[in-house]
C-alpha cells in the first residue's frame, strides 16, 4: 500500500532501505557522524487515531539498565519538546522515540527525523564515544 | 490562546485555568477514582513546525518513595504505550504525551483520557492512593 512517509523520504532526498521495522534511514551530520533512524510503517491507533513512531537507537547495553542512567533519562524526558527516552528490555536498547499523529507534513517529519536521530547521535557519543548506530 | 481554549470547551469537560495559563480537567473514572490531566501550549521549538502541545498528569507527588528499579521500568513502560512517555519533574512522576499543533477536539478528548488512565494505573497499582 501506497505510504504517504515513503513518499517525504523521496522528496527529501533521503536514502532509506525497508525492512520488518518500517523504513530504515542512516543520517549523515555535518560533524561526519552517521545514526540509523526508523519509521514504522504500519500505525498503532487509540480509538482510531493513528499514531506514527519515529525512533532512533542511542546504545545497546551490555547488561540491565542500570537505576543512575535511568533516572537521568526520565529527567531528562522533561525538557524534550517533542519524543522521550525509551527502554527495550528485550535488547537492551536505550532508544529516542517520537509518536505523532499520523499526518506529518513534509516540514514536520523532517523536522521530527533530525532531532530524534541528532538526539540519539548525542547520547550515543556520550555514553559509548562511538558511532555504530 | 482562544483557539486553545475553544478546543478545550468543545471537549465537553469542566476545566479550571491556572496562573500559568494550564488548563486542569479532573476527570472521574467508573470506579470512583479522580484524575487530574492538565494542557499546556508552547511556542514551536523550531521553524516550519507548529507550536508544541502538551497533557500530562501525575502519578506520583514524591518518587523518594518508589523503588529505583520501579522508575527503571517506567522507561521500560513507556516503549509498550501506543503515545505517551513517562517523566521526571524533580521528585514528581508525571505520564505525558507531547503534540505538534492542536488536535482534533475528538481526538484530544481521547488522549486526555488515555493519559489519565495511564496516571491513575501507576497511582493505583504501585501507590495504593488517589490523591492526583
Amino acid at each position: 500500500m501506497a505510504d504517504y512517509i515513503e513518499k517525504h523520504l523521496k522528496d527529501l532526498g533521503y536514502e532509506y532501505t525497508i525492512g520488518p521495522k518500517g523504513y530504515e534511514i542512516r543520517l549523515q551530520f555535518d560533524d561526519g557522524r552517521k545514526q540509523f533512524v526508523y519509521v514504522g510503517r504500519s500505525c498503532d491507533d487509540i480509538d482510531n487515531i493513528p499514531f506514527r513512531e519515529i525512533w532512533s537507537p542511542a546504545c545497546v547495553l551490555a547488561g540491565e539498565l542500570n537505576s543512575e542512567i535511568a533516572l537521568v533519562l526520565l529527567e531528562n524526558n522533561n525538557y524534550r519538546a517533542i519524543g522521550a527516552w525509551i527502554y527495550n528490555a528485550e535488547t537492551n536498547t536505550v532508544l529516542f522515540s517520537c509518536k505523532v499523529p499520523d499526518h506529518l507534513t513534509l516540514e514536520e517529519f523532517d523536522a521530527i527525523l533530525i532531532a530524534v536521530a541528532s538526539d540519539a547521535d548525542r547520547l550515543e557519543q556520550k555514553l559509548t564515544k562511538q558511532d555504530v548506530l | 490562546m482562544i483557539a486553545f481554549e475553544a478546543l478545550i470547551a468543545a471537549c465537553d469537560y469542566d476545566y479550571v485555568e491556572d496562573d500559568n495559563g494550564d488548563y486542569g480537567i479532573c476527570l472521574t473514572f467508573d470506579d470512583g477514582r479522580t484524575q487530574l490531566v492538565t494542557l499546556r501550549q508552547q511556542e514551536a521549538p523550531r521553524k516550519h513546525v507548529p507550536g508544541l502541545f502538551h497533557i500530562f498528569s501525575r502519578a506520583c507527588e514524591n518518587v523518594a518513595n518508589l523503588k529505583e528499579s520501579l522508575l527503571r521500568s517506567c522507561l521500560a513502560n513507556s516503549s509498550k504505550h501506543h503515545i505517551g512517555a513517562w517523566e521526571l519533574r524533580g521528585e514528581q512522576l508525571f505520564f505525558c504525551v507531547k503534540l505538534m499543533g492542536l488536535p482534533k477536539a475528538t481526538d484530544l478528548k481521547r488522549l486526555i483520557n488515555y493519559v489519565g488512565v495511564a496516571a491513575d494505573e501507576f497511582e493505583k497499582k504501585y501507590l495504593g492512593t488517589d490523591t492526583e
